[in-house]
């Protein structure tokens, strides 16, 4: 599809009906099943996402299907149940947008300012902004999820995205065409893989196989954690199978006392597979899961124009502005609670939300600093980004915005939601 | 026979027989001039094991020698002197003799342990382990290898300051012993990566080689850098593109780990190394040069100087709870032949205790001067008397040529 390096991307996702049925559809699920039965990724997730649709009335239907199927179709059937049940839990969960683009005189900052119009999306472009003369690209997507639309944007620009602290932060140049798979707010890619073998003469050679994932999601329905991932199947193009069997517990170590292995569980993991056969060429398929946790209920404490030594409160929590640094985009706090002390509170999760004065702030984060026998110390850091004078953040030297108001959220519980994954045709040599 | 005939007759016997030994090194001399490499490497050998008192006859060879010819016998000379300098240097090799019918095999390396200056920990021995050795004068490193490989049941490997035996069957680990030192290869890492979606495979290699010496013999520092590395197809995979950084030895270590990589490697798939050549090199210091700045009276004393190179002591204070000091180092006109090592500066308080320090080394010159930022982490106490800084200021680098041969990858 590349050529004289423009790039004209069609998506044609496979759309289940809008309207949510509230009476079982034997024959959108029938139709829907077939395609999940094919070998085609994205017309197999689409039909994932077509059977949640459904809704909890087709729930009997579906569960049934599930237990007549075997192998990845049931576990197809048993994602979609899935996604039916969490629904409830998770009631601030923005539903996925799609859009439809066409253009063939928009460079990739108009575009991208057009996918943020269409869908909200907080991007900051300032990366992007010293090109002096960017080209027109001819450009399309139909019915695309907007991580769809914006990964093709950035391949047809050739920009580079990447998550720093939940956002995305863009790049000029340097796209490399990685193994992708989209599933609603959230896209997965590989990239690097490493095969190893380890000779250390007393024991036979041990042989590993690792390929780094890094999960890229809609900052609207970040996650808050991840959990180890699973894989369900791997397999080489010589008919070996790569899933390890799982590790043997460890009787020394106590299992809250496990460390989590950091290459399990992030935005960035790694897929430890079995060294593939020695004549093989490609990994034909790996799939699985990586459950992440969101946010079910939360509490919110809001500082209107905060300052230094302001408190608030929600619930049993005490909030106390600390310091308020408008250069640095940085705002100090610490929180006490009776119910739980400084430990407990460290092990939990926040949320923040910062307004300014005339801007718009596209990205703010939450930093666990440290905690003492008194409170948890927190920072909150923001991004501002103006929408009207070109998409870009105040330059160095001028004014920083005002904080209009703060809102910080103490997550109270949380909810797993399974992010499936699946790639096809790797080429290893 | 009178007592003055026997008496002649013993020197007689004592003295050498010049004609016959002339005659040997004469047929080393010309073969050392012969058409053929291994004729050649062979009479190099030879002669440089005849060690000094074959030096006289090299040096009157020198002069009618044809270019190739002095070359060879200069590396000869060389190796003679060098080999000599070490012998001076270090302390003699233990050699070990024992004789053993199916003994304990604690109690064997027990007596091999009493015949040497290097402590061992028999803790892991098997204690019903049996074993049977004969060794006569057998320097340290073939007398131990010897004794683990008739038990069949230990591997030895040097642990910081002493020996540790462990319990496990015996395997033979790639390895070079010489009467010094000891090289042995305890692993071995073939990656390949990539980049899904593009074309580029990378292969890298890399190994850890464990050089070890007996307890009294203390390199200052050691490297090593793999020079061959050939593959199941005969091809050399070496890159030779980088130095070797020299790493530096703790004052009581018998042994140093040393990290080899190579950006090529035979990849994962690889059953075998034909051939893998390393350049050690152990740096022994000759002479050091120390000079001294006087602290006790809280002010900042003067420059100290030597030929190698003048310090100034810049600051002395405690910053953020850290005692730390910035010195100045002008170098001299004879530079010394050695980095300065963590070592290689200290605070020495009143009682004469010694506080290392840790040196970082301002990447920007300023003027003709580096800067020393020293800082002393467990300089809590004081009174202090002074700063001193030693480092070599001649080296003698000692080679260590380890060659080993088909390598299994299994």
């Amino acid at each position: 599809m590349r050529r004289l390096g423009i790039v004209v991307l069609v998506l044609v996702v496979a759309r289940a009906n809008d309207a949510r049925p509230q009476e079982p559809a034997p024959d959108l699920l029938g139709a829907a099943c077939r395609d999940l039965e094919g070998n085609e990724p994205r017309r197999v997730y689409a039909a994932v996402q077509a059977i949640a649709q459904l809704g909890g009335a087709s729930l009997p239907a579906i569960e049934s299907r599930a237990k007549e199927a075997k192998g990845r179709q049931r576990e197809y059937l048993e994602l979609a149940a899935e996604e039916i049940r969490s629904a409830p839990h998770l009631p601030g969960y923005p539903p996925v947008k799609r859009v439809t683009m066409k253009s063939n005189d928009r460079n990739v900052v108009e575009l991208l300012a057009d996918l943020r119009a269409k869908t909200g999306t907080a991007l900051s472009l300032e990366n992007l902004m010293d090109e002096e003369k960017l080209p027109e690209l001819p450009f399309e997507v139909k019915d695309a999820t907007m991580l769809e639309a914006f990964d093709a944007i950035c391949h047809a620009g050739n920009v580079t995205v990447s998550m720093q602290n939940g956002q995305f932060t863009l790049f000029t140049g340097a796209y490399v065409d990685l193994p992708r798979f989209f599933y609603g707010h959230y896209f997965l890619r590989l990239s690097e893989f490493e095969l190893l073998k380890s000779v250390t003469f007393r024991k036979p050679a041990i042989q590993t196989f690792n390929v780094e994932m890094e999960m890229v999601w809609d900052p609207v329905a970040a996650p808050l954690r991840f959990q180890p991932l699973r894989i369900s199947e791997a397999m080489d193009d010589r008919g070996k199978n790569l899933v390890l069997p799982p590790a043997p517990p460890d009787p020394s170590v106590k299992p809250e006392e496990k460390d989590a292995d950091p290459d399990d569980e992030g935005p960035t993991m790694k897929l430890h597979l079995a060294a593939p056969s020695p004549a093989a060429t490609k990994i034909v398929l790996v799939r699985g899961f990586v459950p992440i946790l969101l946010p079910k209920s939360r509490v919110t404490a809001t500082f209107p124009t905060p300052t230094e030594d302001q408190a608030g409160g929600v619930g049993d929590f005490q909030l106390k502005v600390l310091s308020v640094d408008l250069n640095q985009h940085n705002i100090r706090l610490s929180i006490t609670s009776k119910k739980h002390s400084p430990e407990a509170l460290s092990k939990m999760d926040f949320l923040s939300h910062v307004t300014l004065k005339d801007w718009e702030a596209t990205a703010s984060s939450v930093d666990k600093l440290s905690w003492d026998e008194q409170s948890l110390d927190l920072s909150v850091t923001y991004d501002p980004l103006r929408l009207k004078d070109g998409l870009t953040r105040p330059a160095d030297g001028t004014p920083q915005p005002a904080v209009d108001a703060l809102d910080v959220s103490i997550v109270t519980a949380v909810h797993e939601k399974r992010i499936p994954f699946e790639f096809r045709d790797l080429k290893i040599k | 026979m009178t007592l003055r005939a026997a008496v002649l007759m013993l020197l007689i016997l004592a003295a050498p027989a010049p004609a016959q030994d002339d005659a040997s090194v004469l047929t080393l001399l010309q073969r050392l001039d012969d058409d053929s490499i291994d004729v050649r490497a062979s009479a190099a050998t030879d002669l440089s094991r005849l060690g000094k008192a074959v030096l006289p006859r090299l040096r009157s060879s020198l002069v009618d020698a044809g270019p190739e010819l002095r070359d060879r016998l200069g590396d000869i000379i060389r190796k003679i002197q060098d080999r000599e300098r070490l012998s001076a240097l270090l302390p003699a090799p233990s050699l070990i003799t024992l004789e053993a019918k199916n003994r304990p095999l604690t109690e064997v390396l027990q007596a091999f342990g009493k015949q040497s200056r290097t402590p061992i920990d028999l803790t892991n021995v098997p204690g019903d382990a049996l074993v049977s050795v004969s060794l006569a004068k057998t320097p340290y490193w073939f007398a131990l290898e010897q004794i683990c490989r008739a038990s069949g049941r230990i591997m030895a490997a040097p642990d910081a300051d002493h020996l540790s035996i462990t319990a496990e069957p015996y395997v033979a680990l790639p390895q070079v012993s010489t009467v010094h030192f000891h090289a042995a290869l305890q692993r071995i890492d073939l990656t390949s990566n990539g980049t899904l979606g593009q074309p580029d495979r990378f292969d890298h290699f890399s190994a850890r080689l464990d050089v070890c010496w007996e307890k009294g013999v203390h390199p200052w520092r050691v490297s090593g850098r793999i020079v061959e590395l050939v593959d199941e197809m005969g091809d050399d995979l070496a890159s030779n593109d980088s130095e070797p950084s020299m790493l530096p030895v703790g004052p009581e270590a018998i042994h140093l780990e040393l990290p080899l990589e190579d950006n090529h490697g035979p990849g994962p798939q690889a059953s075998r190394i034909m051939r893998m050549k390393i350049e050690v090199a152990l740096e022994f210091p000759l002479r050091f040069v120390e000079l001294k700045l006087p602290v006790s009276d809280g002010k900042l004393p003067p420059p100290a100087e030597s030929p190698e190179f003048t310090i100034r002591l810049v600051r002395f204070d405690r910053q953020e709870g850290i005692l730390g000091a910035s010195i100045a180092l002008t170098p001299g006109a004879g530079s010394p032949d050695g980095d300065l090592v963590p070592d290689s500066i200290v605070l020495r308080d009143q009682r004469g205790g010694d506080h290392p320090g840790q040196i970082r080394i301002d990447p920007q010159p300023q003027d003709n001067d580096l800067r020393l930022e020293v800082i002393f982490p467990d300089g809590a106490a004081g009174p202090w008397k002074e700063i001193v800084i030693r480092t070599p200021a001649e080296v003698h680098r000692e080679k260590l040529d380890v060659d080993l041969k088909d390598i299994p990858l299994k």
